[in-house]
């Protein structure tokens, strides 16, 4: 243990002083990875990044490389101005040190190469947020100490955590983001203790699946079909008339090209559809979000579309794990597609989304909907007077009594739409499937409201 | 010999075989696209247009042919050799005149096939440029079908002897090329070459064809 206390306060120390790589005379980069430099494999890890920019306005990206992820932020930074971004990357081809660029035009402005420590399942993380490393706690050293303003902003910079412990006076350091982050990640953490984390209600995959012809292909396929027999009509009518016949045929070709080229750009089938499952779980006052998609588009093209609010990752599902996001944060799937494409995607992060507030009387949990959507389909778990609760307008609540035994102790629901909003810029995003949230109803013993 | 060209385009709208072969090829290139989108999983990676534009290669083998000897005129070499004496055209040029007509006919079908080739490029997002490049190559099998089909209907005693050597020559020259290179690209090159070749051979053995049927 002592060893990693070690191992801890040099990686902090690595991570916290470097100095800042020269760029091209005009940024200056300067990068920080991990939790007090720690990270674990398959775990979202932070990444904040600092900007000098002394010369002229800059539009470029910053790119994170670690193993096999790639992420990339596009920023705008005028000059002079120091930006600071935070970013998360998270992969199961961990190295010990991820590259973090600054790129402008294609070129890159500068670079730095950022040590991080790997740690293994058996080992802990025990985060201290303070101005001097802390002693031992419940007999647990900290494994990393840190500066309250170095603790994540997101509940995402916790998850490779144990436990996250602030020294006096570090809480009144904080921003109202790390404390919501610090907050949620709490709720996360006891889900996760408790071995609750996995065991919540999920929305079916099927949901996700993307089946038939899409619209705008039939549409054009029938229109070219169609005038092409009408041109064969003509045709056969048209004995001493060969030009007419030619012309018909021309016609028909001419017509059925245009549609075939312009199908799915307007009218009919010109948007692009997101056929979902997705698996909200309520934690503090936001929620853990798990989509599984499918993006079909309507038209030949190049795509950007984003998810709007949401702190998290859009990622194909097959091929490179590259991600990006756009200059205020939000992740984008982007990419060249043809009409009728299947793009499997997955979303995952956390959304300033908690519908349910939760209150326990003796042994009756009522359960108030506090959101401004009707939730449907709502149950209460084995072990409760009533399961099948219907539906739960806005403003509402519903109640049942502890009769038994509760295994799985969530309540759930299914929302008429998923808490993220996707936005393309020249197309309507429809979405269609199931979302189904829910939130972990508290023992018998305790008698709480939970935020 | 514009006359003669002319003369196969006009008896070309007197049967429905044009209009039919087109139907044919855009169908059966269409269902491809709206079954099989985003392509055969077998045939992978090979983008769904290039599938199509396979799909399109074979059925096109097969029909033009047919088409070629079905919309043309029935002109055996002794009525040729009459053709040539009306219009005073020498025999090579007449021959021309009627491959020329017969290609015309077959482009004809290649563009009824075309917006069923738009959509697969759009379902696979390929450059508009590859398609034209495509209809080029395309023209090759045109014309290599044209110089077979006008060289079956001199020699051939009847329609269906004519299509089945049509097809004959056809296959014959495109399965050994396709065998030895998988590439579109290729097999519409060869193709034009066989087809430059098949008309230059013909047009010379057109006088010695048409004296020795006249005799």
């Amino acid at each position: 243990m002592f060893t990693i206390l070690i191992a801890g306060i040099l990686a902090a120390g690595l991570v916290q002083g470097p100095a800042p790589t020269p760029g091209s005379g005009t940024s200056r980069l300067r990068a920080e990875a991990g939790l007090g430099g720690f990270a674990r494999a398959g775990r979202w890890t932070p990444v904040r990044v600092e900007v000098d920019n002394a010369d002229h306005d800059l539009d470029g990206e910053i790119v994170v490389e670690w193993g096999d992820a790639r992420v990339h932020r596009a920023v705008n930074i005028p000059a002079p101005s120091r930006t600071a971004i935070e970013l998360y990357v998270r992969t199961g081809d961990v190295r010990g040190s991820m590259t973090v660029r600054l790129v402008s035009n294609g070129a890159p402005l500068s670079s730095v190469e950022i040590p991080i420590r790997i740690l293994a399942d058996e080992e802990r993380l025990v985060v201290c947020a303070g101005a001097e490393p802390s002693a031992a706690e419940n007999g647990l050293p900290c494994t990393a100490t840190v500066t309250p303003e170095a603790l994540p902003r997101s509940l995402r910079g916790y998850v490779a955590a144990d436990d996250v412990r602030l020294q006096p006076g570090a809480e009144a350091r904080l921003t109202v983001a790390q404390r919501t982050a610090l907050q949620r990640w709490r709720a996360y953490r006891e889900l996760d203790a408790e071995g609750l984390l996995t065991q919540a209600p999920r929305a079916p995959l099927a949901g996700a699946v993307a089946t038939g012809v899409d619209r705008p292909t039939l549409v054009a396929a029938g229109t070219a079909v169609a005038a092409l027999l009408w041109a064969a009509w003509i045709w056969t009518r048209s004995r001493g008339a060969p030009l007419r016949a030619y012309a018909a045929l021309a016609g028909a070709v001419m017509l059925g090209v245009v549609a075939a080229t312009v199908a799915g750009r307007f009218g009919p089938g010109a948007e692009i559809r997101l056929r979902h499952a997705t698996t909200v779980q309520q934690v503090g006052d936001g929620s853990l979000v798990a989509m599984r998609a499918t993006l079909g588009y309507p038209a030949s093209g190049a795509y950007a579309i984003r998810a709007l609010r949401l702190d998290g990752e859009l990622m194909p599902r097959a091929g490179a794990a590259e991600q990006w996001l756009d200059a205020d944060g939000a992740p984008i799937r982007r990419g060249v597609f043809g009409r009728g494409a299947r793009d499997q995607i997955d979303v995952d992060g956390v959304a300033d989304y908690a519908p349910f507030q939760v209150t326990v009387e003796n042994d009756i949990v009522r359960v108030h909907n506090r959101s401004d959507l009707p939730l449907t389909d709502c149950e209460f778990p084995e072990g409760f007077s009533e399961t099948h609760a219907g539906q739960l307008a806005p403003g509402s609540s519903v109640s049942a009594r502890t009769v038994g035994a509760i295994a799985v102790p969530f309540f759930s629901c299914v929302m008429p739409e998923p808490p993220v909003a996707f936005s393309e810029a020249r197309f309507p995003v429809r979405v269609e499937g199931t979302a189904i949230v829910s939130v972990k109803l508290p023992g018998q013993s305790r008698i709480s409201a939970i935020e | 010999m514009r006359l003669l060209t002319a003369r196969e385009l006009v008896v070309a709208t007197r049967t429905p075989a044009v209009p039919f072969a087109g139907l044919v090829v855009m169908g059966l290139s269409t269902a491809f696209v709206v079954a099989w989108a985003p392509g055969v999983p077998m045939l992978a990676p090979m983008s769904l247009y290039d599938q199509t534009l396979a799909v399109q290669w074979v059925v096109l083998a097969v029909v033009l042919p047919w088409t070629a000897v079905r919309s043309s005129p029935m002109d055996r070499a002794d009525a040729v050799g009459l053709l040539t004496a009306l219009t005073r055209l020498s025999p090579g040029s007449a021959v021309l005149a009627k491959i020329l007509g017969s290609f015309g006919v077959s482009i004809v079908v290649i563009l009824a096939g075309l917006p069923a080739l738009v959509l697969a490029q759009q379902a696979a997002a390929v450059p508009m440029f590859g398609v034209l490049v495509d209809l080029l190559l395309l023209a090759g099998l045109a014309l290599l079908v044209a110089v077979s089909s006008t060289a079956s209907i001199l020699i051939a005693r009847d329609g269906l002897r004519a299509w089945l050597s049509a097809s004959v020559i056809v296959f014959g020259v495109m399965l050994p090329i396709a065998a030895w290179t998988r590439h579109v690209s290729s097999l519409g090159l060869f193709s034009s070459a066989a087809g430059a070749a098949g008309t230059l051979g013909l047009c010379s053995m057109a006088r010695s064809l048409i004296s020795s049927h006249a005799d």
